[in-house]
């Protein structure tokens, strides 16, 4: 069976504006060749710090972001270039979740409004049919039966979360983008709603791309795991097989990074703790865009950029995937 | 007496005055922290932990005012001083790191002055000096090719190295006790784990007295000695960090603990979760805060338990340690 979401050597570039006391303006390529594929019903986990791009993935994956290059295959068709009444279409099918519950959701439209909006939008029946969805929706994502005729204000940010949810919902989507979605709630809320958005996810077999940079949430909702640095996947594969043998350095290097709660375990582990920033974007490395950072560093890594190849049963782009096994 | 906590807070209360009328955020909390210590505060948004990190340097926003207690260092109140005394103990005995350290640094003047400014006002050092400790400093905290960063200004450093740079002026004037809240929270997980290496070396060389306000229970576990958690402007339970996670005597950190996501558990198919939402701090009534949540609550939980115990204080009528296997 096609996947249904299939990228291919998906390239995002950005002017970088000219300042006024700098000559030209440079350009930004915020993802660099990414491919990946996403099965129905699956969710693939796009994970990696700030600024390595993954938010732009996600965003021209939905085509808020014009590729520059690259094809997106979504049930067959490449929707990259797809305007007007095609884009439509696809946008149907396609649907957001967002970071932030407070700025995502318009004070000034009642909870029925703002989940009903798509259902205007698309025109996706008359009026009592697209209400009685909106009902359907409110209790679905777990929302008391009374919140349609609120505003979000009365609401807290777990619950606001439900809202995005069921405004992704509404139209019945095939695929999800779900950016960062727990990452501003509380430790007790951020449970309630990542389970959830893993129920709804079987239940209406979604394809999610789920972008986060929590590795513990990823690991929870994940059937496949991309990792990404500097506007590139440097890893790929499913979620047991990213988490429980790591090849790609810096992927070994985030799940070292990640604070366990147990005292005990946190004194014992040894940690890969990486030296210095992540390089600008602007001006990559040359070679192994995570040389100037990796504890394996050799030569070969400053002039050589390493190709994602397949390495025990996952793609990673490092020139020594064979031997960086941590072994258990 | 010899063994006078070097913080000890005494039954703090602090009003916050907001749309909804007066809000008590802080509802008489009682923590020590000894020197060489580390104690972590946690609890989620709104629990009253960084209001209560703020009320200990009296850096309250304009809105609040502590309305009770003491906040005695090496057994003087602090809440007491005249502002002049108070300036002598800011920055020079209580050094403070925030979450942003964007907005903690002056945007206008380069780091080398921050830093410069500082050691000289509380150490009285001459600018040679000061610039000679400033490089010290930097070097300390991690901060390599000084002299140039000495020169830069807060936007061209990265969020990690603002961070040192902020830790390394919190430290400047050798406090006794550094207040460290969300230190690492807007940091990505990599430059997270440096910054946590850093205020524990710290902290061990200079053997003062840590206090770490975070949200993530992973953080404490990695670097406190002691934790306390806030519920609704209350500590709830509070113990020696290992004690704690090992066996939580109160159901909210019990809750807490079970539904963090973890690398390193096996993989059940639901996450544990705690049903509804904190109670807004406006609409508490006098049982305890948690009691509409909790899965053990009972009649008597509509009075309010007061936090009890010696080495392990809990706020709790029911003990869960002897329910829970």
């Amino acid at each position: 069976m096609t996947p249904l979401v299939d990228v291919r050597d998906l390239v995002v570039e950005f002017d970088v504006a000219a300042r006024q006391w700098r000559a030209g303006g440079s350009t930004l390529r915020a993802v660099d060749h990414v491919s990946f594929t996403i099965g129905r019903g699956e969710t693939l986990a796009l994970v990696g710090e700030s600024g390595c791009g993954k938010t732009t993935v996600g965003r021209t994956l939905v085509r808020i972001y014009e590729p520059t290059s690259g094809s997106i295959g979504f049930d067959g068709d490449d929707i990259a270039t797809h305007r007007g009444d095609a884009l439509k279409g696809f946008r149907r099918r396609a649907q957001l979740i967002f970071q932030d519950p407070y700025s995502s959701l318009n004070p000034r439209m009642t909870i029925e409004e703002i989940i009903g909006e798509p259902l205007r939008a698309h025109h996706a029946g008359p009026r009592a049919v697209r209400r009685a969805r909106v009902r359907e929706l409110i209790e679905r994502v777990g929302l008391p039966a009374d919140a349609g005729g609120r505003f979000p204000h009365a609401f807290s940010g777990g619950q606001r979360q439900r809202v995005g949810i069921a405004r992704a919902l509404a139209l019945a989507p095939d695929l999800i983008v779900a950016d960062e979605p727990v990452s501003a709630l509380d430790v007790s809320i951020q449970a309630q709603v990542v389970n959830l958005l893993k129920e709804l996810q079987e239940q209406l077999g979604i394809a999610l791309l789920f972008i986060a940079h929590d590795l513990a949430v990823v690991r929870y909702v994940a059937h496949h795991v991309a990792v990404m640095h500097l506007g590139q996947i440097v890893e790929l594969g499913t979620r047991d097989t990213i988490f429980g043998d790591p090849r790609h350095p810096y992927t070994q290097a985030l799940l070292s990074a990640v604070p366990v709660p147990d005292p005990v375990v946190e004194r014992r582990r040894e940690r890969v703790v990486l030296r210095g920033d992540l390089p600008s974007p602007v001006t990559p490395p040359s070679g192994c865009r995570f040389h100037t950072r990796c504890p394996m560093v050799v030569d070969r890594c400053r002039t050589e950029p390493p190709v994602l190849r397949d390495v025990a049963s996952r793609a990673v782009a490092c020139h020594f995937a064979e031997s960086t096994g941590v072994g258990r | 007496m010899a063994d006078t906590p070097l913080l000890d807070i005494r039954g703090l209360e602090t009003a916050i005055g907001s749309r909804a009328g007066v809000v008590r955020a802080v509802r008489g909390v009682s923590l020590r922290v000894d020197r060489g210590e580390t104690v972590g505060l946690v609890g989620e948004s709104g629990s009253g932990k960084s209001i209560t990190a703020l009320s200990i340097a009296r850096l309250l926003p304009p809105a609040g005012r502590i309305t009770a207690g003491e906040v005695l260092l090496d057994g003087q109140d602090v809440l007491r001083l005249s502002q002049r005394a108070l300036r002598a103990v800011r920055g020079r005995r209580i050094g403070m790191v925030f979450q942003d350290s964007m907005t903690a640094l002056n945007p206008l003047l380069p780091v080398g002055r921050q830093l410069t400014e500082h050691v000289r006002a509380h150490l009285g050092l001459g600018p040679r000096e000061a610039t000679r400790r400033a490089l010290r400093l930097l070097d300390e905290v991690g901060v390599t090719d000084g002299e140039r960063r000495l020169r830069q200004y807060p936007h061209q450093l990265s969020g990690g190295l603002r961070q040192r740079v902020a830790v390394a002026i919190a430290l400047a004037a050798d406090p006794d006790l550094l207040i460290a809240d969300e230190p690492t929270t807007a940091l990505d997980v990599t430059i997270q784990a440096q910054i946590l290496d850093l205020l524990r070396r710290e902290q061990r060389d200079r053997g003062m007295g840590l206090l770490v306000i975070t949200h993530d229970l992973g953080v404490v576990a990695g670097i406190a000695d002691r934790v306390a958690v806030m519920y609704a402007g209350r500590i709830i339970e509070e113990g020696a960090t290992d004690a704690v996670f090992a066996e939580p005597a109160h159901p909210y950190t019990l809750g807490l603990l079970t539904s963090v996501p973890r690398l390193d558990t096996s993989l059940d198919a639901r996450l544990p979760s705690i049903p509804g939402a904190p109670p807004p701090l406006w609409a508490l009534d006098a049982g305890c805060a948690f009691r509409p949540r909790c899965p053990v609550a009972i009649d008597r939980c509509a009075a309010d338990p007061p936090l009890s115990g010696e080495r392990r204080r809990v706020a709790c009528h029911v003990d869960i340690r002897a329910t829970v296997p």
